[in-house]
């Protein structure tokens, strides 16, 4: 054999080269045996956590729904626009066409998207699926378009019933009215999603996306709310109110028969839509936060208390004097009263020419307690129950509290402090037959199927005074309208109507205004088993105070609108004006 | 006469009986396994979407080259040793000056349309070569004559370093540590030598002159990749979970989370491994591992049927250029290796680096077919 032409020692080494190599390897399969088997498990939930995201999944947001169930209110899905600066590669001509879709950006926003190190600049949230579409379609890089967890609120009527419905925050979060109050029946309840993202974040579809916790739509709200009569009522309301240039305005209608609160409208009132252009007092739902100083509407109160004591009967006579003094006050006879035939008068006379001094005598006669009680019994000085967050119970003072002439002067209505809503709800009782209902906004609760989920009954408080009372007073209302201070500003040509005037000083800061007074009508339709109670009161109008001239007239539109309606033609044709 | 034998033979008869079989099969298995890979890595990856069918053209190109230069007698490259070696400076050079950067390096030449070519791919064959022929000049029985050597990698080596890569130059590195193992006579040279080494590594981390602050922070962040996860340790982290994902059998092709959903960059080059620890598993990583220990095994029997220094030199070149591939980039997806960018061989996407490897086999191939080949004859 050759021998090799290279040195003996390098098989050796070659050897040697070979046992590292293999040493090598087989610490490279420890080790890979290591991480992958021994440490998997580690590593796998390192791996899992890494690419995994619980996010938050919304509920649908329920609707509202008025009592026909046609949507005042609905959720719908929404998308927000922002920029990523750092993206962006023209800045100019990325805000012009921006700007062009989206409406004009505020200095804010422009001021974020040129600071340095900005990642994330909103610049519109929730904005309409087509305007979204159409950012899309400008492909500008550095622009996004996100889907939002929660809904876009839209506001499908308006203004209509907006002081009643309230609105929500950007996160569908209600804030103020039905939104705010039955926020927990309407809100979905959010569920948890995991997510598979990959290393920017961005979620895989169809990636094994795993529902931990179930998304649970809202419930729809159905209101008692007559979308015709709101919209009556409240272009009646603001009729009344540019006529007399009024700074304020309720107007409420109610069955009185079952509490159902068929229309309640506010004037300044707003756009759910834009609520945030708004100020926070044409925000408000006057009819229940509000309470003021009732006037002469409250003497059916006065009324009721004489009535169901036993005290007084319809014969009784009291002096029918023009001013009274009690303690250290004299009590007039107001403006607006008609003056009377003799020299003493009724009960029902003193309410049909809407007497001061004639209502002070027949609370000085059956006394503070009976009044007292009588108050109370009508649910004055405590909430009404309605359920919308906010409601003012009124202020009733109690008879340890009174000073020597407060109990003339509550027996015409000053003095206490109602709201609309609670003043509705006792002529409800008058209309009823005295049955004091909780008055109601809700109808139903139903699921997203349609489903009634839960139903409100009408519900009884209790029984503020005898039918044969409610009668009586009802009859006292109906000679108000046809002879008294009603006449005729609150008749309806064709049809019975029974109501009662009031006007009433501001009180401002516990002083009386002096020239801003509150016009109010409260009446009923028809008279004899009447359907409908309608409040209506206009604050510190101009050019006229009176309930019959400022209110009635809205009354009256109401009421003729609302039988309409229902169907019910005017006795005569021919007396219905044609305007 | 074993010559009488040999002139009765025919020729292909003869190339096969001297076919290193497990060398070339194991390389071809790797490389079919590679396409599977990035196959897998570019399906939610835009940027590597069609880089398997780019693999497939490399292997199909590869395959032939590695066969054909089965063919070409090995003690050929020693006499073109000289003109490769300049051509390859000429090339590095020029990337400095003309390159196509890319992932912050300059280390690319654009062919047009068939892409781009990478010199320091070659470059690492090309240094074997030179490398085995300097070192037949000569006994080395001095230390002094290492100079030439020294020299012979330190020309190409700063040139890469310049692009910068790092990885690669450490390639280079191992090529000359492991030749001089083999050449020098005297085995305490070889320490002096392996001394020197260690000391200049010392002196280059320790004055950032020839390594960047960055490579150094990417060097070190395997010893303790939470210091910084954002930033030099989160390759290495997120490569680690990968593998860990993978268990003994892998999340399946296809269905590795961490590689799909990108996590892991550069999953269909240097980090491609991750794709198949993390779908094939524990078991695809050894098959894997076994696969190249195949490689080994062809690579050391080429190394002992070596008829000639030059051919024993430049096959022990070939080997630790291969092998030093593996350990480095499988090391450094467990974290016992600096991340240092450096392909798997036949495993990882890029063509300039499957041809170089390809044509570093087809060379070891040549080398052992020629093992009855009487030493001082021509067969």
């Amino acid at each position: 054999m050759h021998k090799r032409a290279f040195s003996r020692v390098t098989p050796l080494r070659a050897k040697l080269f070979f046992y590292l190599c293999f040493a090598i390897a087989l610490y490279l399969v420890w080790r890979l045996y290591d991480v992958q088997v021994l440490r998997g498990p580690v590593f796998a939930r390192a791996a899992l956590s890494q690419r995994t995201r619980l996010v938050t999944i919304s509920g649908h947001r329920g609707s509202i729904l008025d009592r026909d169930g046609n949507a005042l209110v609905r959720s719908l899905p929404s998308e927000s626009i922002y920029v990523d600066p750092q993206e962006v590669e023209n800045f100019p001509e990325v805000t012009a066409k921006l700007r062009a879709v989206v409406g004009p950006l505020d200095s804010q926003t422009i001021a974020l998207m040129h600071s340095p190190g900005e990642q994330f600049v909103y610049i519109a949230r929730k904005v309409p699926h087509d305007v979204a579409q159409r950012v899309v379609a400008l492909d500008l890089s550095g622009v996004f378009v996100q889907p939002e967890v929660t809904g876009r609120r839209v506001d499908t009527v308006g203004t209509l019933a907006a002081t009643l419905i309230g609105y929500v925050g950007i996160d569908e979060n209600g804030l103020a009215g039905v939104e705010y109050s039955y926020d927990d029946v309407l809100r979905g309840v959010f569920g948890r999603m995991l997510v598979q993202e990959d290393e920017l974040g961005r979620p895989i579809p169809l990636a094994g996306q795993r529902i931990v916790k179930p998304s649970e739509d809202g419930l729809d709200l159905e209101l008692t709310i007559d979308s015709y009569l709101q919209f009556i009522a409240q272009q009646a309301l603001a009729e009344q109110m540019r006529r007399y240039h009024a700074a304020d305005g309720t107007a409420i209608v109610m069955n009185p028969w079952t509490g159902e609160v068929l229309a309640m409208a506010n004037l300044p009132d707003f756009d759910p839509n834009h609520w945030e252009r708004s100020s926070a007092d044409a925000q408000r739902d006057r009819a229940v936060m509000d309470a003021y100083e009732p006037g002469s509407t409250f003497k059916l109160i006065t009324a009721a208390a004489a009535l169901e004591s036993g005290r007084v009967t319809l014969a009784s006579r009291f002096p029918a004097r023009s001013s009274l003094k009690v303690a250290d006050r004299v009590i007039h006879n107001a403006e607006d009263s008609m003056p009377t035939s003799g020299s003493s008068e009724t009960l029902e006379e003193i309410i049909e020419y809407s007497h001061n001094v004639g209502a002070a005598e027949v609370g000085l006669r059956i006394g503070g307690r009976v009044f007292y009680d009588m108050e109370r019994r009508a649910g004055f000085g405590d909430p009404t129950g309605i359920g919308l967050a906010g409601e003012n119970p009124g202020i009733v003072p109690p008879p340890s509290q009174w000073s020597g002439a407060s109990l003339a002067t509550m027996a015409f209505g000053q003095g206490v402090a109602v709201t609309p809503i609670a003043m509705a709800r006792y002529y409800c009782a008058i209309a009823n037959g005295g049955l004091l209902m909780q008055p109601r906004i809700v109808r139903e609760e139903l699921n997203a199927s349609g489903h009634v989920v839960r139903s409100f009954a009408p519900r009884v408080e209790r029984r503020v005074f005898s039918q044969r009372t409610a009668s009586i007073l009802r009859r006292f209302l109906r000679d108000v309208v046809l002879r008294g201070t009603g006449d005729p500003g609150a008749q309806v040509a064709g049809y019975t109507t029974a109501g009662k005037t009031g006007t009433a000083q501001i009180v401002e800061n516990g002083e009386y205004e002096p020239g801003a007074y509150s016009a109010s009508f409260i009446g009923m339709v028809p008279y004899e088993h009447p359907r409908y109670v309608i409040y209506v009161k206009l604050d510190r109008p101009v050019g006229a105070y009176y309930g019959a001239i400022v209110a009635a007239p809205a009354f009256v539109k109401i009421a003729r609108a609302a039988m309409l309606r229902d169907g019910i033609l005017p006795h005569d044709a021919s007396v219905v004006e044609t305007r | 006469m074993a010559s009488v034998v040999l002139r009765n033979d025919t020729t292909l008869r003869r190339y096969l009986r001297n076919f290193n079989w497990p060398l070339a099969l194991s390389v071809t298995l790797i490389s079919l396994l590679g396409v599977l890979c990035v196959q897998s890595a570019g399906l939610h990856d835009p940027d590597a979407a069609g880089e398997y069918r780019r693999q497939i053209v490399y292997l199909v190109l590869g395959v032939p080259l590695m066969l054909g230069l089965s063919f070409v007698d090995y003690r050929a490259w020693a006499r073109w040793a000289p003109l490769l070696y300049v051509v390859n400076l000429v090339l590095l050079a020029f990337i400095l000056r003309g390159g196509h950067a890319a992932f912050g390096a300059q280390r690319w030449i654009s062919l047009g349309p068939l892409g781009t070519f990478q010199p320091s791919e070659p470059a690492k064959l090309i240094l074997a070569i030179a490398l085995a022929a300097v070192l037949c000049r000569g006994t080395y029985e001095r230390l002094a004559d290492l100079w030439k050597p020294l020299l012979t990698v330190a020309i190409p080596a700063l040139l890469i370093l310049k692009q910068p890569d790092l990885g690669t130059a450490l390639v280079l590195l191992a090529i000359l540590s492991v030749q001089l193992f083999f050449a020098l006579p005297r085995s305490g040279d070889f320490l002096i030598y392996a001394m020197g080494v260690l000391l200049a590594a010392a002196v280059a981390i320790g004055t950032n002159l020839l390594i960047k602050p960055f490579q150094k922070a990417r060097l070190f962040s395997f010893l303790n990749p939470s210091a910084d996860p954002q930033g030099a340790g989160y390759n290495l982290d997120q490569a680690k979970i990968a593998v860990g994902n993978g268990d003994w059998f892998g999340r399946g092709l296809h269905h590795g989370t961490q590689t799909q959903l990108n996590f892991v960059p550069f999953h269909s080059r240097d980090f491609v491994f991750t794709v198949l620890a993390e779908e094939l598993g524990f078991l695809g990583a050894v098959l894997l591992l076994a696969l190249y220990g195949a490689m080994l095994c062809g690579g050391i029997m080429t190394l002992f049927a070596a008829r000639d220094r030059f051919g024993f030199l430049l096959a022990a070149g070939l080997v630790a250029m291969l092998f030093f591939h593996v350990l480095v980039n499988i090391g450094m997806t467990i974290g016992i290796m600096p991340i240092t960018g450096i392909p798997l061989p036949f495993m990882s996407y890029g063509g300039s680096a499957i041809l170089t490897d390809f044509a570093a086999v087809g060379l070891l191939l040549n080398i052992y077919s020629q093992r009855d080949r009487d030493v001082l004859g021509n067969a």
